[in-house]
């Protein structure tokens, strides 16, 4: 195909300059097509990885997505070069789809080059390559949601990349952490020490110190009032990876200790854990720069988080609003338990309080810093919010909800005044409820403690182990039960060695209990008589009802573990399944439709299409500079209601009649009158009735879905010399593109078919797919075929074997046209094979035996 | 003694997922090292029968692990799971004596299939290596003696009960002495 592609090209000199100007689009179309198929064969490949039965790694959703995007980007600077300016807001749609995507799976993007400091006005979600998902999504809340967002600036990742680079630091940070022993905490708190003192010993550079001045000042903080806080944004935080309570937040500080502070959640980036977190997951440390948020300070007078989803039982319909007194640190770091109130989604109504004791609260000083205050003992048992602010605050919740489309952790605050703010909204991850395999009596163990609050779901055994401080965090043993009064930093860099934990105080909003659920470690908190769980006890956690039981019990392990533990739900999955949505599904269908424009491309699939679909028109019709067009586009006349353009690219076509048709016997190109040959001596099929409802269903559910009519009515296209042959088949619901060049020179020899998509449901596709390649194989043809994309080719054949090939599969064509429709089971494929086998005279000794 | 599993990868996700599947799918047992570098400190007190390794790793690679595992001389048969890109790697391991590569992203049934093969092939080879020290055993009188034992204890294996392997077997309580 190269060597005719090449030849092809090379020719400097043409018979017209119309011809100079189809051969020079002919270069990008071809390369459109060849993107086109690498494309959707690594969707088909992704797709097919997807469907639970494949072991695959990180690396592999990274090469696949990057190959894509190679293809596809491609395909959109050959569709520029082709059709001119008109398709460039191809790029646009692409740069949208392609944030979509990195905000799941973030890396392998430069950081980009932005202004050192944005206004939150200035902000959206788009913005979150820049400034890092936390501070776009206080932007996003500000500039397009209109909620109450506290004044507030982002430093950008660009900022951070000034600041690294001024200081020379990349190098020595990369060095340190690729030395690193992950499995050592100690390790890794020397290695975080270390290039967090390189961080604060090195200087801010002037303009970024001006420009972070500059904007604190816009903020007009009051001298004797409370200051602002620094905020964490990493750039690629809060996306498939959530690094909840990872990095560092500072709360009230002014003027002076600004810089500072900026260095020091910088600094932040790398603390132990967050180190951890980083090597654990595969991501690449400079890939994630550290942008930070600069917000006024709220003086709350009581502070929370909103889940707007129950996130350790997804069958749950309850937002739950998690509410301390003061300031919400000693919420999220698991100091205080906090009342939870569950708010039922459809009616805002207060289904349940659990309302805790709050012995203290942390508050903001007027001179900047913070302090713990004892809560007066009146104040400490009551609910810490009226039905009313419940109410406002789960109505605010659900809207923020319903504009991303996915549940969300919300941090709120609201002030002495009543004044409600949002500090933070970011995805949530959502736990499915584990549904016990069978039923036990559970009356036959002994609780050692009932009464826990499940936390992340499960249940896990071994011997307890009790710590109190992130010194002891070395010595714990893999396969233990992890006992602790509370969270604290460092908890994370031995979640994999852990087969459940158990705190005293904190609660499913913490940042620990946001990491339990993303590792999977079952657990709970507040349990009944903890003392008892001394270092070396067996226990049994039953985490998702929140009680332990003494000693291992494998039988009660093996009965609520899951049922189906299958790897659909583990992290890898849950990423190409939250990817797939922005590249697979076709949306634009028919090129007749009004909808059928570079704007409409949802997904990467929708762009080849759209490109695939335009560069045919391109070359056929598009081609405006090329005056007598006409004398090389003809269109070919035959018996069968199929439209086929003819384009030469080699000389003048034949002579035409008088409504510029030609007629199959004056083609003048052997793969073509080969090809063409099969399809008439089949003649043109009527639809075979699909063989059971469901195959009807799905067709008519195709239908409806992508229009329906005028379905057959579009042009074929097909780009002929008089070796070779490009053909684009109409065929029902999609294109076959069908190549071809036959020479008396059998290394030259060639026939490829490929095709994606069909009108019936995607195993029945995948059916078809079988039955063609099965069939093929006999003739010599090679199948790489990925789920629904064909993908089959013969090479170096002689000229005999090689027409004898194509005539069939011109005959195939025709007999397998929608025939997807009626494969509803192998049994029936298998018939099809053997039947077709038969009518095309090929040896029968395979569909037998299949038989 | 039962058969264990040490599967090293550089890449938690995939761990989880081999640690997930071999457990669903086989009893063997199953520990998971995302640090290379742990691996010789692990085999010094452990013995398993297959490692299951990645190819590309920071501190120690899957080709490092197979020399180690050969330069020692121990009995673990070594699978290595390779990105499609770094074939020529496997196939280089294949002469190194690596039981078998697999490519990744691969079927559930692909790995649990190797792991089958490598485990039989451990069992043979165990088996092979008793046999061989019977027949190498001098005087004749001695290789009969061992040859009892080894044939009294296979049926203690075989046979839960002692009077059902008594009745089965026509030994003697002579015979039955032997014990390892």
């Amino acid at each position: 195909m190269k060597w005719f592609r090449s030849l092809f090209e090379s020719r400097k000199r043409s018979s017209s300059d119309s011809l100079s100007i189809i051969k020079s689009k002919f270069g990008n179309f071809i390369s459109i097509l060849d993107s086109n198929n690498k494309a959707l064969k690594i969707m088909s490949d992704m797709e097919e990885k997807s469907q639970g039965d494949y072991l695959f790694d990180i690396n592999y959703i990274r090469t696949s997505l990057a190959d894509i995007r190679a293809a596809v980007q491609k395909m959109i600077d050959n569709m520029i070069a082709l059709g001119g300016d008109n398709y460039l807001p191809l790029r646009e749609r692409y740069r949208k789809i392609d944030t979509q995507l990195s905000l799941i799976l973030p890396g392998g993007r430069n950081i980009p080059e932005d202004e050192f400091t944005i206004p939150f006005s200035r902000l959206n979600y788009e913005k979150a390559f820049s400034v890092g998902s936390k501070t776009a999504n206080l932007g996003e809340l500000t500039s397009r949601l209109k909620m109450p967002v506290p004044d507030g600036f982002a430093i950008t990742g660009w900022a951070y990349k000034h600041f690294i680079d001024h200081n020379k630091l990349q190098d020595k940070i990369s060095n340190e952490i690729n030395a690193l022993n992950i499995k050592s905490y100690s390790d890794l708190q020397k290695v975080s020490d270390r290039i967090q003192d390189l961080i604060m010993g090195c200087e801010v550079p002037g303009d970024l110190q001006d420009s972070i001045v500059r904007s604190y000042e816009e903020l007009h903080v009051s001298n004797d009032g409370i200051g602002c806080c620094l905020r964490s944004s990493a750039l690629g935080e809060d996306t498939q990876f959530s690094f909840a309570g990872q990095y560092k937040t500072i709360l009230n500080i002014k003027d002076e200790s600004l810089i500072p502070s900026y260095k020091e959640v910088v600094a932040g980036k790398f603390n132990a854990q967050a180190i951890y977190y980083l090597l654990s997951h595969s991501l690449s440390e400079s890939e994630l720069a550290m942008g930070v948020g600069c917000m006024k300070m709220v003086n709350s007078a009581k502070s929370g988080v909103i889940y707007t989803r129950n996130p350790v039982n997804s069958e749950d319909n309850s937002l739950l609003i998690n509410s301390i007194l003061g300031l919400g640190r000693f919420l999220v770091d698991g100091i205080v338990t906090p009342d939870i109130f569950h708010v039922d989604r459809d009616n805002l109504t207060i289904k349940h309080k659990d309302i805790s004791h709050k012995p203290a609260k942390l508050i903001a000083l007027p001179g900047g810093g913070t302090a713990e205050k004892a809560v007066p003992s009146q104040e400490q048992e009551k609910p810490s919010l009226t039905d009313n602010e419940v109410a406002k605050l789960a109505e605010i919740a659900l809207k923020i909800e319903e504009h991303y489309g996915h549940p969300q952790d919300i941090e709120w605050a609201i002030d002495d005044s009543g004044e409600i703010y949002l500090l933070q909204s970011r995805p949530l991850h959502v736990a499915k409820k584990p549904k016990p395999k069978k039923e036990i009596d559970l009356s036959a163990y002994e609780a050692v403690s009932e009464g826990g609050v499940p936390i992340s779901p499960g249940i896990g055994a071994g011997p307890a182990f009790n710590i109190t401080s992130p010194d002891d965090l070395d010595s714990v043993p893999d396969g233990s039960v992890l006992v602790t009064p509370h969270s604290f930093p460092g908890i994370v860099a031995v979640m994999d060695r852990l087969n459940a934990l158990v705190t005293r105080v904190g609660g499913i909003a913490s940042h620990m209990a946001t990491i339990a659920r993303e590792f999977r470690v079952p657990t709970i908190c507040a349990p009944a008589n903890m003392c008892s769980l001394h270092n070396g006890k067996e226990i049994t956690v039953d985490a998702s009802s929140g009680i332990i039981y003494d000693g291992i019990q494998p039988e009660l392990i093996e009965a609520l573990a899951p049922e189906d533990d299958s790897v659909q739900d583990t992290d890898i999955y849950e990423m190409i399944n939250k990817l797939l949505p922005h590249i697979t599904p076709l949306n634009l269908v028919h090129p007749r439709e009004s909808e059928f424009l570079a704007e409409k491309c949802e997904t990467l699939h929708d762009i080849t299409r759209f490109c695939h679909q335009r560069s045919m028109e391109e070359m056929f019709y598009g081609a405006t500079e090329v005056k007598d067009r006409d004398s090389l586009c003809v269109e070919l006349k035959t018996d069968i209601p199929l439209k086929v353009n003819l384009l030469y690219i080699d000389r003048e076509p034949p002579r035409t009649d008088r409504k510029g048709c030609i007629t199959v016997e004056n083609i003048e190109s052997v793969p073509l009158t080969t090809f063409w040959s099969g399809i008439a001596h089949e003649g043109w099929p009527v639809p075979p009735g699909p063989s059971d409802a469901r195959g009807f269903a799905g067709v008519l559910a195709t239908s409806m879905t992508r229009g329906g009519e005028g379905e057959f009515a579009e042009n074929s296209f097909a780009l002929i010399s008089k070796e070779y042959m490009i053909l684009s088949l109409r065929m029902g619901y999609h294109f076959t593109t069908i190549e071809a060049m036959i020479t008396p020179i059998a290394n030259n020899n060639y026939i490829r078919m490929q095709f994606k998509e069909g009108g019936a449901a995607i195993d029945r596709r995948v059916r078809r797919i079988r039955l063609i390649t099965e069939i093929l194989t006999k003739f010599g043809f090679e199948n790489n075929s990925r789920q629904d994309f064909l993908d089959t080719s013969l090479t170096h054949q002689d000229e005999s074997t090689t027409r004898k090939a194509l005539y069939s599969l011109g005959r195939l064509t025709v007999l397998t046209k929608q025939l997807d429709m009626a494969l509803s089971s192998d049994a029936i494929t298998t018939w099809y094979i053997k039947d077709l086998s038969q009518k095309l005279g090929i040896a029968e000794q395979k569909a037998d035996d299949d038989g | 003694m039962k058969q264990s599993i040490l599967a090293i990868d550089d890449e938690l996700h995939m761990l989880k997922l081999l640690e997930r599947i071999i457990s669903e799918k086989t009893d063997y047992p199953i520990t998971t090292i995302n640090n290379s570098l742990e691996v010789p400190d692990f085999l010094k007190e452990n013995k398993v029968d297959l490692i299951i390794t990645d190819l590309k790793m920071p501190g120690m690679d899957g080709l490092d692990i197979l020399k180690y595992i050969k330069e020692n001389d121990r009995s673990e048969e070594v699978v290595i799971m390779t990105a499609f890109g770094s074939l020529d790697t496997a196939l280089d391991a294949l002469s190194q004596g690596v039981f078998d590569y697999i490519t990744k992203p691969f079927k559930k049934e692909q790995i649990i299939m190797t792991v089958d093969r490598a485990m039989r092939w451990q069992k043979v080879k165990v088996e092979s290596e008793r046999m061989s020290a019977i027949f190498d055993t001098e005087p004749y009188s001695a290789a009969i003696e061992a040859f009892k034992k080894e044939y009294v204890n296979r049926l203690k294996v075989r046979y839960s009960s002692e009077s059902e392997m008594i009745s089965k077997s026509g030994l003697t309580g002579e015979d039955l002495k032997y014990e390892d």
